[in-house]
C-alpha cells in the first residue's frame, strides 16, 4: 500500500505537478516534498529514531545543489535493511546524459529511471507493478 | 814460357841453340798453341798459349799427349798423330773448349831432312771470334728477310730523283702491285696526285740540302684504287763523302691502326662527354643535397669510431652553430647539447653503441651562441665488424624546432578541441536537461489540466506553467550568453587597467558590500595592465567578488583580497575570501559546471564560475581554487600572455 511518498526536488513546479498527480491517484495523505537532499535524510533518520517507518515510494532527482541525488542514495544504502526495504526508489529527473542512466544501474535501490513528466499513467503502472501485493495482502 | 829443352834426344840434330830465339819470337808473335810431339807421342814442346788447351805444366815434357788433361773432346790427338805417322799426311779440323772458345786444329808431320817423319806438330788457332761474327751475320740476315716480307711493311728505295730502285715482295701484299710494276717508277706516281708532288719536292729538297729524311704519314693508291695509309720511315743512302744517293725505307701500313685511333678518339671523346654530363648530373645532385639539406634543415654526418674521426656536412655546422672545421671534436658537439640533455643524449648512443643496435633515433635539445634552444633529431645508422663490434656511424640530425613547434601547437588544438567537444557535449547535455525539466513540468502540468474550470486547482497549474515557461526563458538566455562568449564574439582586446575595471564592479556591488561590511582589498602593483577583453575581465571580478559576498561565513566579518601578478608566460589575477570555504577534493570536477551549487540554502543559479571558466579558456587561460571548508577560498585566474600576443599578431 503507497501510504507515504517522498519526493526530492528543487524543482517546485514538478514537486506541485507530482502531487497532482499523486492525489489523481489516490495518494493525497503523506506526500512530503523535500527541496534538499539534507532535509530528506534527516527526515529518515528521525523516522530511524521514533522508530516510526520509511516512506513507501521515493521520486528522487539527480541534480540538486548541494548534495544531489547520489549522495541520497550513498547515504540511503547505510540505513538499517529493516528501513531500507520498505522503500522502493524511483530516480525521476529530466536527465537525458548518459552517464546518468549508466550510473543509475550502479545502484540497486533505484529500481526505474523515470523520466519527467509523471503522469497518472506512470503512478497507476507503477501502482500495479510493485505495489499490488500489497493490495492483497489481508 | 817453356820453350825447346836441353838434351832433347828425339830431335839431336837440331842445332836448338840457333834455333830456339827464332821460334820463340815467331810463335810469341802469332799467339799460336803449338805443340811439338814425337814418334811415341810424347811431348817434345809446346807454346806458352796451349794452357788455353791443356792443363800442362814445364815439368810434362816427355809425358805422353794422352796423359796430359786436354780441356775439349771432339778431338783425340793421339789417334790423329798415328795416322800422320802411317800416312804421312797433314789433318785439320775444329774443336770447341768447354769455356765455349772455338779454334781449327791443324796436324803436320815434322820430317827430318832426310825424309823421316820424327814427331807432329800441333798448333791451335783461335776463332772464337770469327765463329761468332758468323752467327751474327746468318742471324742479322734472317731478320733483314722476315723484315722485308712481313705482311704489312715492304721495303724500297728510291734514288735522288724519286725514281724507285728497290722494292721488296711485300709490295704485293700490301698494294697489289708486283715489285717490276713499281721499280724504274716515280715514287710520287703512286701517291694521290698534289701529296705525290709534295713528297717529290720534299725529295729533293732533302737531297739538295743533303739532310736526312724525317718518318713521314702519306697516302698510297692501291693497285685497285682504294687507298691506304702508310708511315714511312728510313734513312738516305749516302755514299763516301756523305753526298745523298737517295732514300731507303720501310712502309708500314697504318690504315686499320689510324681508323683505330679514329675509333679509339671518337670513343674516348664519347667517355669524356659521358664523364663530363656525369659529373655535372653529380655536381647538380651534390647541389641539390646541399640544396636539400638546407631547406630540411639536415646534416649529415660520419664518426669513426676506430679513429675517433668525425665529418660533417656544412649544414650540420650550421644547425649546431659550429665554426667550419675538417675534425671536429667531441667537446664541441657536447656544448652545444641544451645542458639537461646531455646525459640523455650521451646514454642513448652508449647504449645503442654497446648494446648491439643497428641504428638509433634521439631527440635533444641544443643550445645556439646566441642562447636560442632548438630542437634536433638525430638519427644513426651504426656499423660494425664481423666481430659485431662498432666502428662506424653514420647518421643526420635536423632542426625539428619548427616540427616541434608545429606538433606542439597541434597537440594543444587537438587538446583544445577535445575538451572543448566534451565540455560541448557536457554543456548540450547540461541545457536539455535544464530545459527538459521545464518543458516536462508544463507538458505534465497540461495533462492534470482540467479544462473549463477556473477552480484553484488549475488557477496554481496555469502559474507553474508560467514559471516553468520563465524558467525555459532564462535557460535559453543563459545559452545565448555561453554561446556568444564561448565563440568570443564581439570581444575586442585592448590595453587595460586592471585597477579601473576592479573599481566599476566594486561600485556596481556596493549595496551588497556595503550590507555585508565587507572589507575588501586590492594590489595590482607588480601587474598594473593586461592585454585582454574588458567585458570579461569585468564579468570575472564580478562573479568571483558576488561570490565571495554570496558564500561568506556567518561567523566571521567578511575579507576580500584582490590581487594580480606575472608567471613566466602568464598573468594571474586571484580573489580570495574568508568565507564558507568549499570541500574541493569532492567537488574539484562539479565547481565549475554549469548549474552546479553548492551551498543550497543561499540563492543562486550555479552558473557564474561557469562563465569565470569559460571566459578564462577563452582568453587562453584557466581557473584554479584552493579551499577548504569554513576557512575560505582562493580563485585564480590565470591567462596566458603568449597566446594574448599570438592572437593579438
Amino acid at each position: 500500500m503507497m501510504e507515504q511518498v517522498y519526493i526530492i526536488d528543487d524543482d517546485k513546479a514538478n514537486n506541485f505537478l507530482c502531487r497532482l498527480v499523486l492525489e489523481d491517484a489516490g495518494i493525497n495523505q503523506h506526500v512530503h516534498s523535500f527541496y534538499l537532499v539534507n532535509d530528506a535524510l534527516n527526515a529518515l533518520k528521525q523516522a530511524i529514531e521514533i522508530s516510526s517507518s520509511f516512506p513507501d515510494l521515493v521520486l528522487l532527482d539527480i541534480n540538486l545543489p548541494g548534495a544531489d541525488g547520489w549522495d541520497f542514495l550513498n547515504t540511503f544504502r547505510s540505513f538499517p535493511q529493516e528501513y531500507k526495504m520498505q522503500s522502493k526508489v524511483f530516480l525521476l529527473s529530466s536527465s537525458i546524459y548518459p552517464d546518468d542512466q549508466e550510473r543509475a544501474k550502479e545502484y540497486p535501490e533505484i529500481l526505474e529511471f523515470l523520466p519527467k513528466p509523471l503522469t497518472i499513467e506512470l503512478v497507476e503502472r507503477i501502482k500495479q507493478q510493485y505495489f499490488a501485493a500489497a493490495y492483497v495482502r489481508p | 814460357m817453356y820453350l825447346f829443352q836441353e838434351n832433347n834426344v828425339d830431335f839431336p840434330h837440331l842445332h836448338f841453340n840457333a834455333l830456339k830465339e827464332e821460334l820463340n819470337a815467331i810463335l810469341l808473335t802469332s799467339g799460336a798453341s803449338v805443340l811439338l810431339l814425337n814418334r811415341n807421342l810424347e811431348v817434345q814442346y809446346f807454346s806458352n798459349e796451349i794452357v788455353e788447351l791443356y792443363n800442362i805444366k814445364p815439368e810434362d815434357i816427355g809425358k805422353k799427349i794422352s796423359e796430359i788433361p786436354g780441356y775439349f773432346s771432339e778431338c783425340d790427338v793421339s789417334f790423329y798423330a798415328q795416322k800422320i805417322f802411317e800416312n804421312n799426311v797433314g789433318y785439320r779440323g775444329k774443336i770447341t773448349t768447354s769455356q765455349g772458345k772455338h779454334y781449327t786444329k791443324r796436324m803436320r808431320p815434322f820430317k827430318h831432312s832426310n825424309g823421316t817423319v820424327s814427331g807432329v806438330i800441333v798448333a791451335f788457332t783461335d776463332i772464337t771470334e770469327l765463329e761468332d761474327a758468323q752467327i751474327a751475320l746468318e742471324k742479322s740476315e734472317q731478320r733483314f728477310r722476315d723484315m722485308a716480307e712481313l705482311a704489312v711493311d715492304y721495303m724500297f728505295e728510291v734514288n735522288a730523283k724519286g725514281i724507285v730502285t728497290y722494292v721488296s715482295p711485300g709490295i704485293k701484299e700490301i698494294l697489289g702491285y708486283e715489285p717490276e710494276d713499281v721499280l724504274n717508277q716515280y715514287l710520287a706516281k703512286f701517291m694521290p696526285e698534289e701529296e705525290g708532288k709534295m713528297v717529290l719536292k720534299d725529295i729533293l729538297h732533302i737531297t739538295k740540302t743533303q739532310a736526312d729524311y724525317p718518318p713521314l704519314t702519306h697516302h698510297i693508291i692501291k693497285k685497285d684504287g682504294t687507298v691506304i695509309i702508310v708511315e714511312s720511315r728510313g734513312r738516305a743512302i749516302k755514299d763516301k763523302d756523305g753526298k745523298v744517293l737517295g732514300y731507303r725505307g720501310i712502309n708500314r701500313n697504318i690504315t686499320e691502326k689510324i681508323s683505330a685511333e679514329r675509333e679509339q678518339s671518337h670513343l674516348n671523346q664519347l667517355l669524356e662527354r659521358k664523364v663530363a654530363q656525369r659529373t655535372s648530373e653529380l655536381e647538380e645532385n651534390q647541389k641539390q643535397l646541399v640544396e636539400a639539406q638546407r631547406i630540411g634543415k639536415l646534416g649529415s654526418w660520419i664518426w669513426n669510431l676506430q679513429t675517433h674521426y668525425k665529418v660533417w656536412s656544412d649544414m650540420m655546422f650550421e644547425i649546431f652553430d659550429v665554426d667550419k672545421t675538417p675534425d671536429v671534436s667531441f667537446d664541441v658537439f657536447n656544448e652545444r647539447i641544451h645542458e639537461d640533455d646531455r646525459d640523455f643524449m650521451n646514454d642513448v648512443e652508449r647504449t645503442a653503441i654497446e648494446g648491439g643496435d643497428t641504428h638509433y633515433v634521439v631527440q635533444s635539445r641544443i643550445r645556439r651562441r646566441n642562447n636560442e634552444i632548438r630542437y634536433i633529431e638525430a638519427t644513426a645508422h651504426i656499423y660494425r665488424d664481423d666481430a659485431g663490434k662498432a666502428i662506424k656511424l653514420i647518421g643526420t640530425a635536423q632542426d625539428i624546432t619548427e616540427l616541434k613547434q608545429q606538433e606542439a601547437e597541434r597537440r594543444k588544438l587537438i587538446a583544445d578541441l577535445m575538451q572543448q567537444n566534451k565540455d560541448l557535449q557536457q554543456f548540450s547535455y547540461i541545457i536539455s536537461h535544464n530545459l527538459r525539466a521545464p518543458v516536462a513540468n508544463i507538458v505534465g502540468l497540461g495533462k492534470m489540466y482540467r479544462a473549463g474550470r477556473m477552480d484553484e486547482r488549475n488557477e496554481k497549474i496555469v502559474k507553474n506553467m508560467q514559471e516553468s515557461a520563465e524558467d525555459i526563458d532564462s535557460v535559453i538566455k543563459d545559452l545565448s550568453n555561453i554561446l556568444s562568449l564561448r565563440s568570443g564574439i564581439g570581444a575586442e582586446k585592448e590595453l587595460i587597467n586592471i585597477h579601473d575595471i576592479f573599481s566599476t564592479v566594486v561600485k556596481t556591488l556596493h549595496p551588497q558590500i556595503e550590507e555585508v561590511g565587507a572589507k575588501i582589498t586590492s594590489d595590482f602593483a607588480t601587474a598594473p595592465k593586461i592585454f585582454t577583453i574588458k567585458s570579461y575581465l569585468h564579468s570575472i571580478f564580478y562573479n568571483l567578488l558576488s561570490n565571495a559576498l554570496k558564500y561568506r561565513s556567518p561567523e566571521r566579518n567578511i575579507e576580500i583580497n584582490v590581487s594580480a601578478g606575472k608567471r613566466i608566460n602568464y598573468m594571474w589575477i586571484s580573489v580570495q575570501d574568508n568565507g564558507l570555504g568549499i570541500d574541493t577534493e569532492k567537488n574539484r570536477e562539479k565547481l565549475f559546471g554549469l548549474y552546479r551549487r553548492f551551498h543550497p540554502q543561499i540563492e543562486g543559479k550555479g552558473i557564474g564560475l561557469y562563465l569565470v571558466k569559460v571566459q578564462a579558456e577563452t582568453m587562453g587561460g584557466w581557473v584554479e581554487v584552493e579551499s577548504e571548508p569554513d576557512k575560505g577560498t582562493k580563485f585564480t585566474v590565470f591567462l596566458s600572455l603568449n597566446s594574448l600576443t599570438q592572437n593579438d599578431a
